[in-house]
């Protein structure tokens, strides 16, 4: 098990090194600087300016100071808030983020997996046709179609929720979000869950325990242990869907989570905001999928070995 | 044809499904080709008379529509003006109280409802002109955008854009992957451990934020998005080639040709590539639909195509903008994308079926 | 043995939508008889046992009867089954690996059984599962009661297996093609395991297999079926020495000349390995390649002209050892052929030679091209080696040497997925013989066959073989088949030749103790159930 994590961890750490480095190159290949203004600058603004940033350095001494202040927490001074640095940005942006996307996947666990599983034992039920449905659909309707409409539904029409803004996390400003960023998700943990547990359900270990006369519910926790592991390999990739979902779900909802302060300091060519978004979203999902992988050594012993 | 595209082919065509959604994708294909061609609206045609039109099957003008143009053009003749049905058709009755200069009818031929024929007739000392007029007849069966534009003429051009993007993106990454895939796994050990755990780190990031990124800092090019998406899309078929270079090349009938002294290219051409080719026909059909997926979304973040071009995503993203006054401005465009999404993904995985039945 | 029925299939029928799998099935289980069903994989035999059982999917539609001790069990519901199944009628299916559950220890799996089949509480249940895997004679089983499935090897999984099928005392054992998925000396022990509980137990036991010459040692009873429908039954000595059925007749017999080849005279060396060595970097390398001798100082000569057969389980190298000698596998040492070392030679100048050295793999369905026809398989080497030929005088070539392996020269435009097992495996040794080679390495060439067209196509080989003076290196497990074939046999054990020598006497009077294992675990000795294991 300590040998699995050691390994794993072996692993992430140069990948989390590759994401900073590619970032920071794709930066600094870029034509146009952050300070290409529609007026010229004073030069010796310019020259200062450039030198308060560091970017008059050659390149691998521009890439260490980088990661010395990385390795110190800090990400640099915004060049589009000007009075802000990253950190007091993220400081107040990040929690909101992860807030959205674990209630997000709380809410897509739950109900997924309770359908998939509805709709593995009752083949012809209206889980299964749920399933079916709601596949679909989340394939078909991205995330950026669905929250206009639900705007338009609950917003709007209905007049039950707030179209938007974050009010502080007031719960009825959270609801239509939540469910912008679960739906898709729901969708495809239902697919995922109930594959699994069909699979699982006649696979021949399942039949052995049904020669033995063993009763319907020990059959089937068997079978959904078995048929959890998809699932639980899927929490890393749904990580990154989620966090790309912030980015829409933010923007039209007027949420201030990481996902709009990307879009903009994209749109305003912010360069430290923006490579730090990549950095610290990058981060994120490599120290998801270690928490994933180890997750899945302790629930499958086959993994510990290899 | 070989043996196995042929079967591919074949199990594709008794697939209902598969064959349903080739229609549906050819069909659409073809009306975003042709029918902007055939579309009587150009899509940068502006109709000032129609702004945020819902969409019918009825004929415009309606007679409010035709009212409210008349007192437009009154004010822009700086005359009262009124329409007249009289036996031999409609005239356009133009009176002031000082004699009217005749230039003032330019502004009726800009009309965009009433359309002059023959003559002007001027009585009452030049104060009243009577210019008999028909009335003009549009359709705009998906509705006008909020500049008064026909937006099925645009969904259909945009769709252009959607559809090549998806099918050139999807090149770019099929080029890629088999490129990378196929050396890493015929040169095998080290060199492909080393190069699919490259595949591994970019894997597990975000790609959409590494699209922005390329997008943003090397500007919204069409060249560019396509091959910032390709770029980020190959992973999936680099493994997929790689794999089955790997497995191909311990076949036993590779075994068998090097037993017969064929050389590397030999048996690369002859029994490793054209075995290939069903899985990976099969992850393109799923391939291109994640393609123009991604493409709407930076469109629609506004990281996309900039006008005049147009896309599936920024007329969705436009619609978004206006939901509250004309739904029909999301509906339609996300209609299209929907359907084009769901029967390429049913292709897809008809292409998966297919080269599944082939290979047994 | 009392005459007391305990278990009695009447007119038992099985139906998979318009597929007939069992038809009409009739026979009866006396109380400690041991039955053989036997018949080629779907005859039904393990349809039938699975419908007796209750575990066949819903498509399947069961008619007839399945008297347990008087009680009809088909059709039965689900609760009254479960007092019955895996308590007194229980079942060990073929293959271990994926009948355990892989992410349970075993020891908690057949706690399990004992929990809800006896009402064991949790620790009584976890002791008694230790003692049963001693009763079936695992070693230190309380270390291995805390085991996964995937750290056991296959014959410990089938001892599990068996362990949870015992648990509770049944009275009818039904053992579905236990050994088919093991190596043979393990497949010898876990049947006499099997004769032993079954005596020990005084269960009744019905042993399903496709191999009669196995169940023979055994069994009691034979009954034999074919395509669903029982041909032929009775005791067993009758059914084996007297089969009635020509169905029987080809199981047991199958065409092979059990009596070894007429000793020949020593030959002169073909081809002669010195100090052979394979080795493999294994997976997870990228920190400590760890390195896996497949094989290791190997010294063989082939005879010209004649057979050598290479014996050994699986995994133990032999094909290897086949590949490398044609150089398909990076070796080190040296191979002597025609006065040179093939180890040393580049692969352009070893490629005039390849035309002298053949292959044919186990495999007809992965050893041809799927998407070239038939005649472009065959005439592949001509192209390579003749390349002035023309495409007519190669197609002309192709014709007679389809003619020579006995098919039709309209076969020429085919394609492999058009053609059976036994076609391709011909196809396979047209591409091979095209080129009119000195060596052809024959690696299980007819183990992937129906028996009836195996021996076609070892008198195939055998008839090439005179006509042409080939050397053959004929790689098997088959100690039936390389009797028939080989005049000099080598035995391969863990990548290392264990003994060489003359066929009869590796066959007869083996010197070392594994060989004396590998060729009495092929035995048709009736296994004495008091022998320890």
């Amino acid at each position: 098990m300590l040998r699995l994590i050691l390994t794993r961890l072996a692993s992430a750490i140069p990948t989390l090194l590759a994401v900073v480095a590619l970032s920071f190159l794709l930066m600094r290949l870029a034509p146009g600087g952050p300070f290409d203004a529609e007026r010229a600058l004073d030069p010796k603004i310019l020259a200062n300016l450039r030198r308060i940033y560091h970017l008059d350095l050659p390149l691998p001494a521009q890439f260490g100071y980088y990661l010395w202040s990385l390795l110190h927490g800090d990400l640099g001074p915004s060049t589009h808030w000007r009075d802000f640095s990253v950190n007091d940005l993220f400081a107040k942006a990040l929690p909101i983020s992860v807030q959205l996307g674990v209630e997000a996947i709380a809410l897509a666990l739950v109900v997924g997996i309770t359908l998939g599983i509805t709709g593995a034992v009752w083949r012809r039920g209206p889980a299964a046709f749920g399933v079916a449905a709601l596949s679909t659909f989340g394939l078909a309707v991205p995330i950026f179609v669905v929250a206009p409409l639900l705007q338009v539904a609950f917003g709007l029409t209905l007049r039950w929720l707030p179209v938007g803004g974050w009010a502080d996390g007031a719960p009825s400003h959270q609801i239509l979000p939540v469910l912008t960023l679960a739906l898709p998700q729901i969708a495809i943990v239902a697919r995922l869950t109930q594959a699994a547990m069909r699979d699982a359900l006649a696979a021949p270990h399942i039949r052995t325990l049904r020669a033995f006369g063993l009763p319907a519910w020990h059959i089937n926790a068997h079978a959904l242990r078995g048929a959890l592991l998809p699932v639980l390999s899927y929490l890393g990739p749904a990580a990154a869907a989620l966090l790309t979902g912030s980015i829409v779900v933010e923007t039209i909802f007027g949420i201030p989570g990481i996902g709009r302060y990307f879009v903009d300091g994209a749109l305003s060519r912010d360069y430290t905001l923006v490579m730090a978004t990549v950095v610290i979203v990058g981060a994120m999902v490599v120290v998801f999928n270690l928490l994933v992988d180890i997750a899945y050594g302790l629930v499958d012993p086959r993994v510990r070995y290899d | 044809m070989s043996a196995e595209s042929h079967t591919v082919w074949g199990a594709l065509r008794r697939d209902r499904g598969g064959i349903a959604s080739l229609a549906v994708l050819a069909l659409i294909a073809l009306a975003c080709l042709f029918g902007p061609m055939l579309s009587p609206h150009p899509y940068d045609r502006v109709f000032p008379d129609y702004v945020l039109t819902p969409a019918s099957l009825a004929a415009h003008p309606t007679p409010s529509e035709r009212d409210e143009s008349v007192v437009t053009l009154a004010m822009r003749m700086h005359a009262s003006v009124h329409l007249d049905m009289r036996s031999d058709g409609l005239v356009a009755v133009v009176t002031d109280d000082k004699p009217i200069d005749i230039r003032v009818l330019r502004a009726l031929g800009r009309s965009g409802v009433l359309q002059p024929v023959d003559a002007p007739a001027v009585a009452g000392d030049g104060r009243r002109l009577e210019q008999p007029v028909t009335l003009k007849s549009e359709h705009f069966l998906f509705g006008t955008d909020a500049n008064g534009r026909d937006l099925l003429t645009r969904v259909l051009i945009a769709g252009r854009l959607s559809l090549a993007v998806g099918v050139l993106a999807s090149a770019v990454a099929l080029g890629i992957g088999v490129v990378y895939g196929a050396i890493a796994g015929y040169l095998g050990g080290r060199t492909d451990a080393l190069m699919m755990r490259a595949v591994d780190i970019i894997y597990a990031l975000p790609f959409i934020f590494f699209v922005i990124v390329l997008v943003v800092l090397f500007g919204r090019t069409l060249v560019l998005i396509f091959v910032a998406i390709g770029a980020v899309e190959w992973l999936d078929m680099a493994r997929i080639v790689r794999g089955q270079t790997l497995s191909l090349k311990r076949r036993e009938y590779v075994l068998a040709a090097q037993a017969l002294g064929a050389s590397d290219r030999a048996i690369l051409t002859r029994h490793i590539v054209p075995n290939m080719s069903g899985p990976i026909i099969a992850y393109l059909g799923l391939l291109v639909p994640r393609v123009i997926l991604a493409e709407s979304f930076l469109s629609f973040l506004g990281l996309g195509v900039q006008e005049p071009l147009t896309s599936w995503g920024i007329l969705i993203a436009d619609g978004a903008r206006n939901v509250q006054s004309a739904l029909h401005l999301l509906v339609f465009p996300a209609l299209l994308l929907a359907i084009t999404l769901i029967a390429a993904t049913q292709l897809g995985e008809a292409l998966r079926r297919a080269a599944d039945a082939g290979r047994t | 043995m009392t005459e007391d029925p305990i278990l009695r299939f009447e007119n038992l029928g099985v139906r998979f939508g318009p597929v007939d799998a069992v038809h009409d099935l009739s026979f009866t289980l006396r109380r400690g008889e041991t039955a053989a069903l036997v018949g080629e994989s779907g005859s039904g035999k393990s349809v039938a046992m699975l419908a007796a059982l209750g575990l066949l999917p819903p498509s399947a539609t069961v008619a007839g009867h399945v008297f347990f001790n008087g009680q009809n069990l088909i059709g039965l519901e689900r609760e009254k089954l479960d007092r019955i199944r895996g308590k007194a009628i229980t079942i060990v299916f073929q293959e271990p690996q994926s009948a355990l559950d892989p992410l349970f220890t075993v020891g908690s799996q057949i706690a399990a059984v004992l929990r809800f089949g006896l009402k064991l509480g949790r620790r009584a249940a976890a002791a008694r599962a230790v003692e049963l895997l001693h009763e079936v004679g695992i070693l230190e089983p309380h270390r291995r009661a805390q085991n996964y499935p995937h750290e056991l090897s296959g014959g410990q999984r089938q001892r599990v297996a068996i362990a949870m099928a015992i648990a509770c005392d049944p009275q009818v054992l039904i053992a579905d093609e236990p050994t088919t998925a093991l190596d043979a000396t393990v497949a010898a022990k876990i049947l006499v395991l099997l004769a032993d509980l079954k005596s020990r137990f005084g269960m009744a036991l019905i042993l399903i297999s496709h191999d009669l010459g196995l169940v023979g040692r055994i069994a009691d009873h034979v009954h034999v079926m074919q395509k669903g429908a029982l041909v032929e039954s009775g005791p067993v000595a009758q059914v084996t020495q007297q089969p009635r059925h020509p169905y029987t007749r080809m199981l047991l017999a199958a065409g092979l000349d059990r009596a070894a080849r007429p000793a020949t005279a020593p030959a002169p060396p073909l081809l002669e390995a010195r100090d052979l060595g394979v080795s493999y970097t294994l997976r997870g390398a990228w920190f400590r390649p760890r390195r896996f001798a497949a094989v290791d100082g190997v010294c063989l000569t082939i005879p010209a002209g004649q057979t050598l057969g290479l014996i050994g389980e699986s995994g133990s190298g032999k094909s290897t050892l086949g590949r490398a000698l044609v150089k398909l596998e990076p070796a080190r040492g040296q191979i002597l052929y025609d006065g040179r070392n093939l180890i040393a030679l580049s692969q352009d100048a070893m490629r005039p030679l390849r035309r002298d050295l053949q292959i044919v793999f186990q495999d007809p369905f992965s050893s041809l091209s799927p998407r070239l026809t038939v005649g472009a398989i065959v005439a592949e080497g001509l192209r390579i080696h003749e390349p002035a030929l023309s495409a007519t005088a190669r197609r002309d070539r192709a014709a007679k040497t389809l003619d020579e392996v006995g098919l039709p020269g309209a076969f020429i435009g085919r394609l492999p997925h058009e053609l059976s097992g036994g076609q391709r495996q011909r196809v396979a040794i047209a591409r091979a013989i095209i080129l009119q080679p000195r060596l052809v390495v024959l690696d299980e060439p007819t183990s992937a066959l129906d028996r009836a067209v195996q021996a076609e196509v070892l008198a195939l080989l055998q008839k090439l073989q005179d006509a042409h003076g080939l050397s053959y290196l004929f790689i098997t497990h088959d100690l039936a088949v390389v009797r028939a074939v080989a005049d000099r046999i080598a035995v391969m054990q863990d990548g290392r030749i264990v003994e060489e020598g003359l066929a009869a006497q590796v066959l007869d009077a083996p010197r070392e103790a594994y060989t004396r294992e590998l060729v009495a675990s092929a035995s048709f000795e009736p296994v004495n159930p008091n022998s320890v294991l």
